[in-house]
C-alpha cells in the first residue's frame, strides 16, 4: 500500500529555510545550507537516503508558495521527473516540463491534490515535499502516515519554522529509524494513529 | 578546563516545556524503561531503556551547574540541594532571601551569566560544566561560552512552549555532530559547537 510522507531537510532551531525567502531567494539567506547534505557535503549514506526517497516515490504534492520560490531555479528538466500537484487557489492548466516532471494545479484542497497524487503514484509512495504549511495541513488532517525530517546541525536563527502556530493535540509519533552521517540526521518518523 | 555543556530533552517542534514549565512529555523517557538510574544525590531514580541508562549515568559526571533563576525556581530549588551534589551556580538579578546566607548551599550570581560560568568552570577543575534552563542556555551559547549541545528529542509535538532556540542572533552558528544514539522512546543528539 502507498504511503504518504513528508520529506523537509531543517536546521536544529526548527527553520527550512533562512531568513528572507522570496522569489529569487528561495531557501532564504544562507539556507542552501540546509541542502549541502544533498551536493556539496554528500557522502554514500546520504547518497542512499536520497535515492531511496527518489524511488520510492511516485507522484510530489507541494504548496503554492514553494512552487513560486521554487520554480526558477527547478529550472527544465525539474529534478522531480514524476507528476507534481502544487496545491493552490489558481486555477492553473497542467504544465508539463521535460524529463517526466509535470506540474498540476489542484485548487479542490489538500484532499483533492492527495487523491490525484495517490492515483499518479500507483503502488509509490506520495511524497509532501513542502512548504512547511503544506505539511503542517496535511498532518493536521491526519493523512501524513510518516515524517522524514533531515536535521542539518546549524542554527539559522530565522527563517520559516517547520512547527509554528500549530495545535499538536492528539498527534503521536514513534521513530522509526535514525540515520547519521556527517552532514545531517536523517530522522524517519511513522504518525501514530489512534 | 572542562567543557560547558547543555543538556535538555526536547520536543520535535523545539520545545524544551510547555508554557506553563511542565515537562512531562519530554521527559517522559526518564520513565520508559526497566533499568534503574538513580541521580548522584537526589531522591530521584529514573528508570530508563538500557542504552540510556549509559547516557543518562554520563550526563552525571559534571563538576558544577549553572542553572538560571527561572529553573531554578520551577524546580523550587530541587529541595535545597543540587541534584547532583556538585557546586551550584544560580544565575539571578537578585538573591532570594529563602536561599540566601553563607551556610546556602546554592552560589547565587548576580553579575551575569559569563561570570557564573567562570566560576563554575573554576569550581569543578577538569570535569565538565552543566548549563541548565533555555534563557542560560542561550547566553551561553551567544557568549561563545558553550562547547556542546545534548539533546533527548522525545518523539512529541507540543504545539506551543518555552523554546531552546529562539531569538538567536549572530547567526548561523555552525555545530559539529558528535554523535546520534537511538533509544526506544528517545532520539539522543550531541553536537559540538563549532568556534
Amino acid at each position: 500500500m502507498s504511503k504518504v510522507i513528508s520529506e523537509i531537510s531543517m536546521s536544529l532551531d526548527g527553520f527550512i529555510t533562512g531568513p528572507n525567502v522570496g522569489v529569487g531567494n528561495g531557501l532564504g539567506d544562507g539556507g542552501e545550507r540546509l541542502h549541502d547534505w544533498r551536493f556539496d557535503a554528500k557522502t554514500a549514506a546520504d547518497a542512499a537516503i536520497e535515492a531511496e526517497i527518489i524511488t520510492s516515490t511516485g507522484a510530489v504534492v507541494l504548496g503554492k508558495g514553494m512552487f513560486d520560490v521554487g520554480f526558477e531555479p527547478w529550472g527544465d528538466p525539474p529534478p522531480f521527473r514524476m507528476p507534481v500537484f502544487v496545491v493552490t487557489h489558481e486555477a492553473r492548466p497542467p504544465l508539463p516540463m521535460q524529463g517526466g516532471t509535470t506540474y498540476n494545479f489542484v485548487t479542490g484542497g489538500i484532499e483533492a491534490a492527495l487523491e490525484l497524487a495517490r492515483a499518479a503514484a500507483g503502488d509509490k509512495n506520495v511524497g509532501i515535499w513542502g512548504g512547511a504549511d503544506i505539511i503542517r495541513q496535511y498532518l493536521k488532517a491526519g493523512l501524513l502516515d510518516e515524517m522524514q525530517i533531515h536535521l542539518v546541525p546549524i542554527l539559522l536563527g530565522g527563517g520559516v519554522r517547520l512547527f509554528e502556530d500549530f495545535d499538536a493535540a492528539g498527534i503521536q509519533l514513534r521513530r522509526k529509524n535514525s540515520v547519521e552521517t556527517p552532514s545531517a540526521t536523517h530522522l524517519h518518523f511513522e504518525v501514530v494513529r489512534k | 578546563m572542562g567543557k560547558v555543556i547543555v543538556e535538555m530533552s526536547i520536543s520535535l517542534d523545539g520545545f524544551i516545556a510547555r508554557p506553563d514549565g511542565s515537562t512531562d512529555e519530554v521527559h517522559a523517557w526518564y520513565n520508559q524503561g526497566d533499568v534503574e538510574v538513580k541521580m548522584p544525590n537526589n531522591a530521584l531514580t529514573f528508570k530508563v531503556d538500557p542504552v540510556s541508562a549509559e547516557i543518562v549515568r554520563a550526563s552525571f559526571q559534571l563538576g558544577a551547574n549553572v542553572t538560571g533563576r527561572r529553573t531554578f525556581d520551577d524546580a523550587e530549588a530541587w529541595g535545597g540541594e543540587d541534584p547532583m551534589g556538585i557546586p551550584s551556580f544560580i544565575v539571578t538579578h537578585d538573591v532570594p532571601a529563602e536561599w540566601a546566607g553563607k551556610d546556602s548551599p546554592f552560589i547565587f550570581v548576580t553579575d551575569g551569566v559569563a561570570s557564573a560560568v567562570a566560576q563554575a568552570k573554576a569550581a569543578a577543575g577538569d570535569k565538565p560544566v552543566g548549563v541548565a534552563g533555555a534563557d542560560i542556555a542561550r547566553q551561553c551559547l551567544q557568549l561563545g561560552l558553550l562547547d556542546e549541545i545534548q539533546l533527548h528529542l522525545a518523539p512529541v509535538l507540543l504545539g506551543e512552549g518555552i523554546r531552546l532556540f529562539d531569538q538567536l542572533e549572530k547567526t548561523p552558528i555552525e555545530l559539529e555532530q558528535i554523535r546520534v544514539v537511538q533509544a526506544p522512546h528517545v532520539t539522543h543528539l550531541f553536537f559540538r559547537v563549532v568556534k
